[in-house]
């Protein structure tokens, strides 16, 4: 055990900076008198969360810098406890990035709807959230890893129910809290019998003690799945999906944005940590498991996606979907032909698996908070989330109906988008190392998903608007603020951008996953 | 050894078998004659005034919840004590840093008024 | 000494209690009972791999199971929080009746 000291902080900067802005708006928020807390209107809370939130995202892309230039292995700082890598710089670079976002765009929503002196309580717990994912995905520890994947579940479960006086936040809320604690009690029940077997709690040590003794195999394969079904549920993967839909449609709608980026962007680093690293040894117990998740997760997601009507449901469960889709990169880091490919072989290929997840989660992280931003707008100008309310948007607001537009393409994986340039990696990851089925269940479900999707964007470009008695409307404009606009224009511009194949960021995709890679036992 | 915890299992025997002979004796040997003093709930010789399963109002359960959250966190406390004349600043300076988080979430409850019995 | 199956045994059945009560209860309370059931069972668990295992002065289970307990005791809290804001919105928290999200 390393010394605990001052300097292993500086590993931990950018959660430290989120602490203290936490902290801060607390206290903003305790010293006010009554009658400043009637007219607090939250914007100076929101001030201070971008603020901090910006100052997190800078913190961590100097730590990514520090590793050097994009294509050597850089340095690995592993303290105790956290590991910082360029794995996880990259995690915490895309979470910061969508937290950033969603607390630009959503913040006047907030704002607006959050109980009357309970503004600033948000914000703190907003910036608490953050910091708790970028824990998470650095943890390389059982403790540190599963008290921050509490935290971040325990604060999220209080944001999703945030709008108390609301039936449907506060149901969503519910839903989610019932859920996520009895997934997370199993997933520590599996660590409890990882802690049993090797006498360890760190990842590193455990991977050893499982590699020295095959005798644990038995072991591997109940603790893989009571993992997964914590895990699961955070990343919304089929069977433990149920909570999804329901708090994704429940919840404020900046809060759905990022609990189906960014949180689940946390999800899959855990599990890919804990698997590759931690479990390496068992990858012929897990990929079966997971692969069977896939396709059940994209199937049963884009079926369920088909019937709704409210296109906030609608997205929920295409955010299942997609959960699957992603789970194949994870899938494909294995190869299937030869079990035994060694390391050096895996790091080399062009498509990993882990890479095409990276930039999977990455692309995706712009396109669904995007599209749930639209989602807000169209709430507020019409207070509905049903298909209906979207119809004739390109005559009433054609920025907004085309953001909406390349949105859905990039969902849908139509080229020169970003969720395009995702699936290709990962389903060529699949292909590579010959996963066929599991490529060709993607494939099928891409056609389902394409179904939805589109009927989203026949009804905003081609059916005129309508009242809510369905009779036809003079089409007119929306408003959106400033930044709301801002925000927008960033999704769409990285959306496109990351659909043309940037040379830089498919670089550092593949430095994240080959570091972990390596790191493998 | 497990015979060390023999008497241990005698005990818990005779401890049953008394509670079971005290419960069910009387039913056998003695006569049933109910009527309604003798079937009230026994309150330390107070009538009874109203059903004990009543609901109780909701800021017993925030006051027990804020309890807890605060009851919970000195647990950290026991073995912060005994390490800390071998550990001295190392585990000084955090635990401090703790307690002034944990002083600190409770003035924002109290600044909250989330203590305040009539509201 | 007591062999360390019978403590897993004995955590295994209180898991087991505990996921049936969290799974087949209506009652939110109750599932949150059942749910404080599986963490305790964890912690014997912990405590049990701990002092049956090879290196008894590592205090890293002990220390494991502390952090459980007070995760479990936050847990705790913001669900009771969550069911006391939905019972003062439905006047239920019998979880059949919370349908106003479906489909």
């Amino acid at each position: 055990m390393s010394e605990i000291g001052i300097g292993s902080l500086g590993s931990i900067l950018p959660e430290i900076i989120l602490i203290v802005g936490g902290l801060l708006i607390l206290l903003l928020d305790m010293i006010q008198n009554s009658t400043t807390y009637q007219r607090e209107s939250g914007r100076g809370f929101m001030a201070v969360a971008v603020l901090f939130l910006v100052v997190s995202l800078v913190g961590a892309l100097l730590q990514m810098l520090s590793f050097g230039s994009p294509t050597s292995q850089g340095p690995h700082v592993a303290a105790y406890l956290v590991d910082i890598d360029p794995f996880t710089s990259f995690m915490k670079m895309t979470i910061y990035i969508g937290m950033t976002l969603v607390a630009i765009a959503g913040g006047s929503y907030m704002n607006r709807y959050s109980p009357r002196m309970g503004r600033g309580e948000f914000w703190s717990l907003f910036l608490f959230t953050s910091m708790a994912m970028g824990m998470v995905v650095s943890a390389n520890n059982l403790i540190l890893l599963f008290l921050s994947f509490e935290f971040l579940s325990i604060s999220s479960y209080i944001l999703a129910g945030y709008l108390r006086n609301n039936v449907r936040s506060s149901e969503a809320g519910l839903k989610y809290f019932l859920y996520g604690s009895v997934a997370s009690s199993v997933m520590l029940y599996g660590m409890s019998l990882l802690y049993g077997v090797s006498g360890s709690l760190n990842l590193t040590e455990i991977a050893q003690a499982m590699a020295a003794n095959t005798d644990f195999s038995i072991v591997a394969l109940p603790a893989v799945l009571m993992l997964m079904v914590g895990l699961g549920f955070k990343m919304t993967l089929a069977p433990f999906f149920q909570w999804a839909p329901d708090t994704y449609d429940g919840a404020p709608t900046p809060v759905t944005a990022y609990l189906s980026t960014a949180s689940k962007a946390a999800g899959f680093a855990v599990t890919a940590r804990l698997l590759l690293i931690g479990l390496g040894a068992f990858s012929v117990e897990w990929v079966p498991v997971l692969s069977g998740l896939a396709i059940l997760t994209m199937t049963v997601g884009n079926l369920m996606a088909l019937r709704q009507n409210s296109v906030k449901r609608m997205l929920a469960y295409s955010s299942v979907a997609q959960a699957g889709y992603m789970l194949m990169g994870l899938v494909s880091v294995v190869s299937a032909s030869q079990a035994e490919l060694s390391q050096i072989d895996l790091a080399s290929l062009g498509m990993n698996g882990l890479n095409g997840l990276l930039i999977y989660l990455f692309a995706y992280l712009f396109t669904n908070i995007g599209a749930f931003m639209v989602v807000m707008a169209i709430e507020e100008d019409s207070g509905s989330h049903d298909i209906s309310a979207y119809r004739g948007l390109m005559q009433r607001s054609p920025g907004l109906a085309l953001a909406m537009l390349i949105f859905l393409l990039s969902l849908t994986g139509i080229p020169l988008t970003g969720g395009f340039m995702g699936k290709f990696y990962v389903f060529g990851a699949a292909v590579q190392h010959q996963y066929f089925f599991l490529a060709a269940a993607g494939f099928i479900n891409a056609g389902i998903a394409a179904g939805y999707y589109l009927r989203v964007v026949a009804a905003m470009l081609y059916e005129p608007a309508v009242d809510a008695n369905g009779a036809e409307i003079a089409p007119k404009p929306l408003n959106m603020g400033m930044a709301l606009q801002l925000t927008l224009a960033i999704c769409v511009l990285v959306t496109l951008w990351i659909g043309i194949y940037p040379p830089n960021f498919i670089d550092l995709a593949n430095d994240a996953s080959r570091h972990l890679l390596a790191l493998r036992f | 050894m497990a015979i060390d915890y023999l008497p241990l299992l005698i005990l818990v025997i005779i401890a049953i078998g008394f509670g079971a002979i005290a419960v069910i004796g009387p039913s056998l040997l003695g006569p049933s004659r109910q009527n309604k003093q003798k079937l009230e709930p026994y309150e330390s010789g107070m009538i009874p005034f109203a059903d004990a399963r009543r609901r109780f109002p909701i800021k017993y359960y925030m006051v027990a919840m804020l309890f807890l959250l605060f009851d919970i966190e000195v647990l950290f406390l026991y073995p912060w004590a005994v390490t800390l004349r071998e550990l001295r600043w190392q585990a000084f300076a955090p635990m401090g840093f703790f307690l002034i988080l944990l002083v600190f979430g409770f003035l924002y409850e109290w600044k909250k008024g989330a203590l305040r019995w009539e509201d | 000494m007591v062999p360390i199956t019978w403590y897993l045994i004995l955590a295994a059945f209180l898991f087991s209690c505990g996921l049936y009560a969290a799974l087949a209860r209506r009652n939110a309370i109750a599932v949150l009972i059942g749910v404080e059931l599986m963490l305790n069972a964890v912690n014997i668990n912990l405590i049990a791999f701990w002092r049956y295992g090879e290196n008894v002065e590592n205090l890293a289970g002990q220390m494991f199971s502390i952090f459980v307990i007070a995760i479990a005791a936050a847990e705790a809290a913001v669900g009771l929080a969550l069911i006391i804001s939905v019972y003062r919105n439905r006047k239920t928290v019998n979880l059949d009746e919370l349908d106003v999200l479906q489909g």
